[in-house]
This record gives C-alpha cells, structure tokens and sequence, in this order.
C-alpha cells in the first residue's frame, strides 16, 4: 500500500515541475524584453534603458533562465510569491484574504449540487427510459449548455430587480450567497447527474445484478445494496476530481456576483496587468488541481484493490 | 408502495446535505467596514428627524491616508484638510480660506499669507505658521512636483512662501488640492516634515478614525470644524467604501450597501457611469451634479501622420456631433460647441469661438488632401464604460466622412503604455478639472515643461505660460482668450463635451445641493441617511 | 498497392454510410444537427435577414422589442437583433477556426508520439499532462491577458489563448488510441507483413480514431464557444464593436433594470449554439462508441 502511495507521489512531481516552470515561464513566453515590460507596468512611464538595466540586475534578470527560475522555485515553496505590483502587499497574503470566500461558495455549492445530482441521477437511472428520465436527461443537458454568467444575469433580473427578495450582489450575509451558490450549482449538478446516472446504469447492467434480480431480490435493495455501492466507486473519484474543477473554476460566477473571491481577484489582476498575483494563481490552480486528483487516487485504491496491484 | 422508503432516504440525504451546505453559508466572515444597524440618535426634539449613526460612501479611489508619492487621496484632502485661499471661478479670483489675506511680493516670488486666528486642528492643537511651513516643508522633503522653494515664519500667524519664479500661478497653486494644509502632529515624531505619516490631521469638517489601504477609510466629525459652522453633524461615523469598479458602485448602491456614491474628485476618472444617472434618477435615487470645468477632448498624436496636419484635425471636429454624443448619456453634460472649456470659466463668454458640425466639408478636406479612408489607431481605456460607448459613436462619426477608424480598447496599464510611447494616432482625454485646478491643468496640459500635455505648439506654449504669469486679471483673460482662439485656430484639440460632478443618493438620504457642492468637488459635511 | 487502396476507401465508404444513417436516426443528433444549422445559417444570411449590427441611432436607444427592432436597440441605439446575428458569425467562425488548429496540432502531435513510443512519448505525455493540470478557463484568462500586453488587443489573442489550452485534448486521445491500437495483433502482424508505418497509421489505426476524435471536436466547439463568450463577457475577449455574444451581454448587464433585452437575448444565443453543439456531440458518442467505453471528456 505505501509503495502504491510512494509511487503516485513520484509520479506526480513531474507534473508539478512541468506546472511551475511553465506558469514561471509565462512572462518569458512572448516577444519583448519582461524586464522592460515589467519596469513599464510598475512606473507607468517608458522606461530608460538605463533603467531597464538597473532593474534587469537588481531582479536578477541577467542570469541564465534556469538559474532564475530555480531562485523563484525556491521562494515558491517557502511560500513567497513575490509581492503585488498593484498593491505591494505579499501576493499570498493577498490570496489569502480572498480564499475563504471562495472557499465559502465552493462548499456550499459543492454540497448542493451533488445532493441534487445524486437525486436527479438515481431517479434518471430508476426510471430509466421512461419520461421522468428524458426530463432530467434535458435538464442535464440544459445545465451545462447555459452560460453561467447569464443565467446569474437573469436571476439577479428576477430575483433582485423585479422581486427584491435578494441582494444582487457582495458578500457578508446569507443572503448574499444564495443566488450565486444557485447559480454555480446549476451547471455543476448537470454534468454530475449525468455521470451519476450513466454509472448507476452501467452497474446496473453487470452480471452479479442479474443474479441479484434472478435471486428475488427487491428492486430497491438491487439498487442501494449493490448497484450503488459499486457505482459509487467511479462516481466518487469522479466528484473528487470535479471537486478540484470546482476549487478552480468559480471565476464567472464570482464575476457576476462580485463576489469577493480567487476567480475575482484573477479577473481584477489581469486588468491591472498585476502578473505576479496572475502567476500565483495559475500555479496554485495547478497545484491544487494536481495534489486532489492524487489524494483521490489514493483513496481509490484504498477503496478498490484491485487498482493496486494492477498498475 | 416500493419507492416510498427509497424516496424518504432520498429526501432526508438531499436535506441533510443541504442543509449542511447551507450552514456553510451561514458562517460568513464580515469584511471591511462595519454597517452597523440603524440605531436611532438621541432625539433631542420630536420633531427631528431620526438619522442613522454611520453614513456610508462608496468612492471608486484609495484614500491613500498613509500618504505616497502623491500624498494623501483626494477626499481626505477635501474632508479632512483645509487650504490657504481658495478659487472663485465666476470672478476668476482666489478667496481666503484658511489665510485671511496676503501680499504678493517681486511679482509673485513670494507670498506671505496671514492666517485666520483661533482655528484648531482636529486633535485641537492651533493652526498658526508652524503648521503652514510644515506643510510645505513635508512638500519639499517628499519632492512634491508642486512644492514651493521655502517657508519662512515671520510671525505666530504669518508665514511667507518663497517660489521658484515669479507668476500668478503660485497664488493658484495654494487652492489646489496638493496645498491642503495638514497639522504637524500628523506625523511621528512631530513636526518633521521627513517623517512617516501616522494620520493626516486637518481643519477640516472629518477627521480620520481608521484606514484599511483599498478597502475602506472611517472618519468621524471634527467638532471644531461644526462649531466654527455652527452647526451640527447628521451623522457620528462616517465610512467610505472603496469600490473601483464603477458598475459594482452603482450595484453597492442599489443593494443598500451605501447610502450614496461619489465620482471621484480629482474628475476624469471613477465616476458613475452618466448613461446610469436618469436609469438611476428614475428608480428613485437622488442624483445631484454640479458643472465643472472640465472637458473631454479628443486628442491627437500631433507629432507624426495623418494627425500632424492640422487641416486633418479640423476635418475630425467639423465630423464629429457633439449633440449626439451628449445623447448617450442622456444631455446630462454639455455639448462643447462654444470652446475649449466650460462656459464659466474665465474668458470663455468673451472668447465667442463656435465649433461646427459639418460633415460634407468634413469629406470635403479629406478628398481635397486625397486622404479619404486613411486609417487611424484610437485608443480608448477600458475601465471607463462611458468612453468606450463615446468612442464608438465618434468612430461611426468618423468613418462615414471618410475615415478608417480602428478601435482600440485597452486595459489601464496597456492604454498608458501605449499613449507613452505615442503608439497611436488619437484618444480621448479631458482638459480642465475641477474649478481650483483651471489653472494647474492648463499648465498640466498646455505649458511646454509638462508630460501630460494634451497639445504643445510655440504659440500655445508661449500663451500658456503668459497666462500662468500674470496677476492682473484683466490682463490674463486677454491670454487665455488669445490661447483659446489659437487652440481653435490649430485645433490642438477637439473638445467634445463639458462634464459634471454627480453625486447620486439612496432615497432616504437627506442633503441639500447647496451643501453638497458649495465647493466643486463633492462635500458631504451636511448630509444625513434617514432611518 | 491500388487495389489495397481502392478496398480501403471502398471500406470507408461503407462504413461512413452505417454511420451516416446510424447518425440522422438518433434523435439528439438530429435535434443537435438541426439547432447548429438553423444557427449556421443565421450567420450565413446575416445580411439579408439583418440590418447593419454597426449602425448608430441614438434618438431610438435603449427601446424595447418592437416589429422594428425585434429584439430592441442598445445604448448606442444599434439594433440588437442584427448584433445577435452577427455574432453568430463571430462565434461560429472563430471556435471552428480554433477547434481546427487545436485538432491538427493536437493531433499530429499525439499520433506521432503514440507511434513513435520512447522517450519522446514519454516527454510529450508528461507535456500533456502538465498542460492538463492547469484549470482551462484560468489558464485561457491569463494567456489573454499577457498576449493583451504583449500584442495589444486583438482576436487572434483569444485564438491563441484557447489554441494553446485546447490542443491537448486533441492530443490525449489520439496518442491513447495509437498507443493502445499499435500493439493490437492485427497492426503486428501488419507490420510484420512488411507495411510501412505510414501506411499503417492510414489504414488502420486513422479509422478507429477517427470516431471518438470527431465526438471531441464536436463536444469542444461548443465548449470553445462558452469560452469566447466568457472571455468576451469578462471583457477580456473580442472587443466591441464587432458584436460577439458574451461581449454584448457584458454591455447589457448595467442595464438589467431598463433594458433587460439586451443581456437576454445574446445568452439565449450563447446557450442554443453550445446545446446544439452538445447534442450533437452527445448523439455521435451514443454513434460511434455504444457502451461506457466512453473517455472522459470533463
């Protein structure tokens, strides 16, 4: 088992080399000298090429590539990500301040969608082929057509404008949240019920529920003794894994809200062409994206045995 | 029946879930300022009206209080600050303000100022001519770009000021917003102009509470300011909320998450959008505005093709219509067709210039020139919604006499990078400011030593600094007519309509125009939010 | 050498029939099919059924939806039907030029290093993977913003951005197809035969992939589309006054409380595009892989 975990762990620091180098390399990507670029965006002004100079040594710019980015490398991982050039705060205390609110509408949202995709994909799967099913088909279907930002746009139109039940917007109370965790969990639960549904019934379809069914045995322990539990396998994996889509992904919704999170403070950086905050969030992003789907492997194996020995 | 258990474990396993989602939601960290609920004021009298303890703001600028390069932010210049002398624009004069008189002395090189007696900062201490030298050394400590030479004390309340050069246009620098005069208790230790700023302390109607950089800033009344007034505060907290983007502004307001918001002082920039003031105005909110002199021009990059032919120029502003523009926002501001600035500002009603709109002669100049379909870069800042929608119309405007107009909307720090380096061929920019700054932003946009100039010829130049030199008035008028008529003439610029400064209120809030604007830039001293 | 040709296109042929046939019958192609078309040719005959989408009128702004103005006018008086038009030609022609770069590159890519094997798969799976770890819409925020810097605002910036994020799908699949087909017998023994590689990779291994390759491309203009809409709603994507969808809805959205059409009806727009693109997909999975041997398409 450690060996498996051991293994899984080497594996993924490649990526997450690849990952770093590349949101360090971003700058570096595209024409034009960062040193210059990066003077400009700070003073405003043209800079001298004395200045660039200046700057160019003082940053460290003049040395290899490599060397450069193992000096960033190593600042990374202590955390130090270099300060704003907006506000001159340490980016990550930055990130920091806005991540609870992000982290606030990823729970809730995450909790709500899945309940609803749970429900909507078990009815789906029961009832399969029958109306109630081509309904939750569609409404899936609908789910991840829509655009987020416009159907926040149109229920901040019903809800704020024309009813006044709920603010359009901000953050601070309860009812601040509820049209976005709405919002959010809209899109989210339609590609879950989806899944959900085709795994309960591919498992559904296996053998031993044939012989379950042969056997005598109720519908409704078929499906929540054995069909479910067995489905539940790829289901959670692939939750886990849309979990990490989720933790990244809150940047429409948070737009349309104002909602004073990371997926916010990612739109405003680029706007104030605040690169290191930009950067940091890109590696983060990766980062997390990364270390979850490989907790979640873990935790398959640990849950399923035969991926263990198999790989 | 089969499904009722399943359907009941179903029902319970979605609650429980949503609840717990919901519960998430519940413990919310409250950031930024405090709203505090509405409690009522002692009520004195029955017939009062009641008013909230905390009057809160949303502005679209850090207030800066921990000062910069710059210093400290405009509101807090107006709020908590009070200057020497102040500018009449009607009459084109400076009037005292916090300096009851003064003497202009070798034609302008130096000017002593005779304080006002018995008034007191905020914290209590005097204002006497201590405070004023510190002010202005701090300015020449910090390197300010429109610091004095020196300040000399000549008596307990008389201090002399010694400029550079002898013009006018140090007098009407003391009623800028950079002169506002701060207590030398603002600093620690006291009284060293090097020193690092701990509070702005001012004469002012507020006075600083508490500062988070971007969030938000708290002030609270300074008694001393009321008592001089002789009136009372509707308000004991007064919070200001920093929002830049000027939709999110407008959605605070709505929501009930300020009681009012503000264009930004400084004009030009972080405003409320004037295409949302009537949409606003007929929801409810109360919107006050008062004319300013500033205009939005169209500027060119005069130095290199097509745009360095001032023929070409004319042909932009004979095609432009101005009367369309001030359509989009609903003719809350005024065409320019009568000049360069505002109507009020001194020396335009004389300068009787007219600006016409005719396209065919338009066409006319670019066939002549054989430059029909030349193709020009207008660059436009994203940030300002009202610009993005003025530059369509004009590029519409612009192409159907002949004109190939490639739009270009930039995001803030692209759109300086390119207007530095003169990467485009025309932009929109504004002349003129708010009244004290008249004479500061002809300098800033007209004198040859500026960088933020908006056109330079020799003439231009020269009746510039002509204008910023001399102290008799009839005389400067003279100037400033001949430099309108020159601008005219080369069309350095083409004006296209005078802004306002607004202020747009909840319905519940109490505040009279008189008060609000007894000044150009908003000032809240009087206003009250109703319960 | 001929005759093994003609056998092969004539295999195709059929095959492309049964599939054809098997296509039109399901019913979420069909649906999906007839939703893209309706919509392909409202950019098409934009200008016959539509007025100038750049033609300012600012005595009518901000109206309601009349006979005139089907669907109102905006803030500058421009009619928002012919704006809602023609951006349909905006969105439709930027996401199939993307979706065809993504597909060439990402698949030639992928299929050389599926065939090729060694090191160099090794080194472009990881690639792959690298690129696969980077959310996509944050990864496409950021790479417009500095392209933005660095080339002024243009749209091949969005075209590159979502270029450079998109072509890995493409990739995966297609270096997971060769990899798993190149050790099946039938390729072994071809090879042993004395088949060329090329040869090989035409015949046989081309035909299988291209079902699940086709699934994707579908399923990701669709995608490709939300994303030029996001971007255009963030602000970040095509710029006004060519009217793209999420661009106009950005627009609209100070106006919720007088002018509601305008940030109605460019996401109606938005959503019909990206649910025609995603039945259609949805209905040639069904197609060509029948069973959960279905990858993840995320």
């Amino acid at each position: 088992m450690l060996k498996y975990i051991l293994r899984r762990i080497l594996q993924i620091i490649p990526t997450l080399i690849g990952v770093s180098f590349l949101s360090f390399s971003l700058l570096y990507v595209f024409p034009g000298d960062p040193a210059e670029l990066i003077v400009m965006i700070n003073s405003g002004v043209e800079p001298s090429p004395e200045m660039v100079e200046k700057f160019r040594v003082e940053a460290g710019l003049d040395k290899p590539l490599i060397v450069q980015y193992i000096n960033w490398l190593s600042k990374v991982i202590k955390g130090d990500f270099g300060t704003s050039w907006s506000t001159g705060e340490p980016v990550i205390e930055e990130i920091a301040g806005r991540f609870p609110a992000s982290a606030q509408l990823f729970f809730s949202t995450f909790l709500i969608s899945v309940a609803f995709a749970f429900l909507l994909g078990i009815i789906a799967a029961l009832y399969r082929d029958k109306a109630i099913d081509h309904i939750c088909r569609f409404w899936s279907l609908i789910g991840i057509s829509i655009p987020s930002f416009w159907l926040g746009l149109m229920l901040i139109w019903v809800f704020s404008v024309h009813l006044h039940l709920l603010p359009a917007f901000g953050y601070g109370t309860l009812k601040h949240a509820i049209l976005p965790v709405i919002t959010w969990s809209v899109s989210f639960m339609a590609i879950k019920a989806r899944f959900i549904r085709a795994s309960l019934l591919d498992a559904l379809n296996q053998d031993y529920i044939l012989t379950a069914r042969a056997k005598g045995l109720s519908e409704k322990t078929i499906v929540f003794r054995h069909a479910l539990r067995n489905a539940l396998i790829p289901v959670v994996t692939y939750l886990s894994l849309s979990m990490s889509h989720l933790i990244v992904g809150s940047v429409m919704v948070e737009v349309v809200f104002a909602w004073p999170g990371l997926g916010s403070l990612l739109v405003e950086s680029v706007f104030k062409r605040d690169f290191p905050v930009v950067q940091a969030l890109v590696l983060l992003s990766a980062v997390i994206f990364t270390i979850t789907n490989l907790i979640v492997d873990i935790l398959y194996a640990v849950i399923d045995p035969r991926i263990r020995y198999g790989d | 029946m089969r499904l009722t258990r399943r359907d009941f474990v179903k029902y319970t396993v979605v609650g429980a879930t949503s609840l717990a989602g919901v519960s998430f939601l519940g413990c919310t960290q409250k950031e930024g300022g405090e709203v505090a609920k509405p409690t009522p004021v002692e009520t004195k009298a029955e017939a009062k009206p009641v008013y909230k303890d905390t009057f809160v703001l949303g502005e679209g600028k850090d207030h800066r209080l921990k000062g910069g390069k710059w210093g400290i932010g405009f509101f807090p210049k107006i709020h908590v600050l009070e200057r020497l002398v102040e500018y009449d624009i009607k009459n084109d004069k400076l009037v005292p303000s916090l300096a009851e008189k003064w003497d202009v002395e070798q034609d302008g090189k130096v000017i002593a100022f005779q304080l006002k007696k018995g008034i007191k900062f905020s914290d209590g201490t005097e204002l006497n001519a201590e405070a004023v030298k510190f002010t202005m050394d701090r300015l020449i400590a910090k390197e300010h770009s429109l610091r004095p030479e020196k300040a000399e004390v000549l008596d307990e309340y008389t201090v002399a000021i010694h400029f550079k050069d002898a013009e006018f246009f140090n007098l009407a620098k003391m009623a800028e917003f950079h002169l506002s005069i701060m207590a030398p208790t603002s600093v620690n230790p006291v009284g060293d102009p090097a020193a690092e700023l701990v509070k702005p302390i001012g004469t002012g109607p507020l006075k600083v509470v508490d500062y988070k950089e971007n969030q938000y800033a708290i002030y609270e009344p300074n008694k001393y300011w009321y008592e001089r007034r002789g009136i009372e505060p509707k308000f004991k907290k007064f919070v200001v909320k920093i929002i830049p983007d000027e939709d999110t502004r407008v959605m605070a307001l709505r929501s009930g998450e300020v009681d009012a918001i503000s264009d930004f002082s400084h004009g030009g920039s972080d405003y409320t959008p004037r295409n949302q003031l009537d949409i606003l105005a007929g929801d409810g909110y109360k919107v006050y505005k008062r004319n300013i002199p500033l205009t939005w021009v169209i500027a060119f990059n005069y130095e290199k093709e097509p745009f360095n032919d001032s023929e070409i120029r004319k042909a932009v502003s004979l095609a432009v219509n101005r009367d369309e523009i001030v359509k989009i926002f609903d003719g809350h501001v005024r065409p320019a067709w009568n000049g360069m600035f505002a109507p009020e500002a001194p020396g335009m009603a004389k300068a009787g210039i007219t600006y016409e709109y005719n396209p065919d002669k338009a066409k006319e100049i670019l066939s002549d020139l054989g430059k029909e379909g030349v193709e020009v870069s207008f660059i436009v800042d994203k940030g300002q919604g009202d610009q993005i929608l003025v530059a369509q119309l004009i590029q519409q405007q612009l192409n159907s006499v002949g004109f190939n107009v490639n739009l270009d909307i930039l995001e803030g720090g692209a759109y300086k990078q390119k207007r530095d380096t003169g990467d485009y061929d025309m932009r929109l920019y504004y002349i003129g400011g708010t009244d004290r700054r008249f004479y500061l932003r002809l300098y800033w946009r007209f004198h040859p030593e500026t960088k933020w100039k908006a056109y330079l010829s020799p003439r231009t130049g020269e009746l510039c600094k002509a204008v910023l030199k001399e102290f008799d008035k009839t005389k400067r008028e003279q100037h400033l007519i001949e430099l309108y008529k020159v601008l005219y003439e080369e069309m350095g610029v083409v004006p296209l309509y005078h802004d306002v400064m607004t202020v747009v209120t909840s319905p519940k809030v109490e505040a009279r125009q008189e008060q609000l604007f007894e000044m150009a830039e908003p000032f809240f001293y009087g206003v009250g939010a109703k319960l | 050498m001929v005759i093994e040709m003609e056998f092969a296109a004539r295999t195709i042929r059929l095959r492309a029939n049964e599939k054809l046939t098997a296509i039109l019958g399901n019913r979420m192609c069909f649906a999906g099919l007839t939703i893209i078309t309706l919509i392909a040719l409202m950019g098409l005959l934009a200008p016959l059924i539509a007025d100038d989408p750049y033609k300012t009128d600012l005595a009518n702004r901000l109206t309601p939806p009349s006979p005139d103005h089907p669907f109102g006018t905006d803030q500058l008086g421009r009619d928002l039907f012919s704006r809602v038009v023609y951006g349909a030609r905006v969105s439709l022609l930027v996401a199939i030029t993307i979706s065809l770069i993504s597909m060439t590159l990402g698949c030639l890519i992928g299929a050389v290093s599926g065939y090729i094997g060694g090191y160099l798969d090794d080194i472009i799976g990881r690639i792959i993977d690298v690129f696969l770890s980077i959310p996509e819409l944050i990864f496409n925020i950021a790479l417009v913003g500095i392209l933005c810097v660095s080339f002024g605002a243009s749209t091949w910036n969005v075209i590159l951005a979502i270029v450079i994020t998109n072509w890995v799908s493409y990739a995966r699949i297609t270096r997971g197809m060769v990899l798993s087909l190149k050790e099946r017998e039938f390729v072994v023994s071809t090879r042993a035969m004395g088949a060329s590689d090329f040869w090989i990779l035409f015949k046989h291994i081309i035909p299988n992939a291209v079902g699940p390759i086709i699934v994707l491309a579908t399923l990701n203009v669709g995608n490709i589309i939300m994303t030029i809409a996001s971007l255009g709603f963030l602000g970040l994507g095509i710029q006004p006054p060519t009217p793209e969808w999420g661009q106009i809805l950005n627009s609209g959205k100070n106006y919720i409380t007088t002018a509601p059409w305008i940030a109605t009806f460019p996401g109606l727009a938005i959503m019909l595009a990206v649910l025609g693109f995603n039945l259609l997909g949805d209905g040639l999975r069904d197609v060509f892989e029948p069973k959960s041997r279905r990858m993840s398409y995320g």
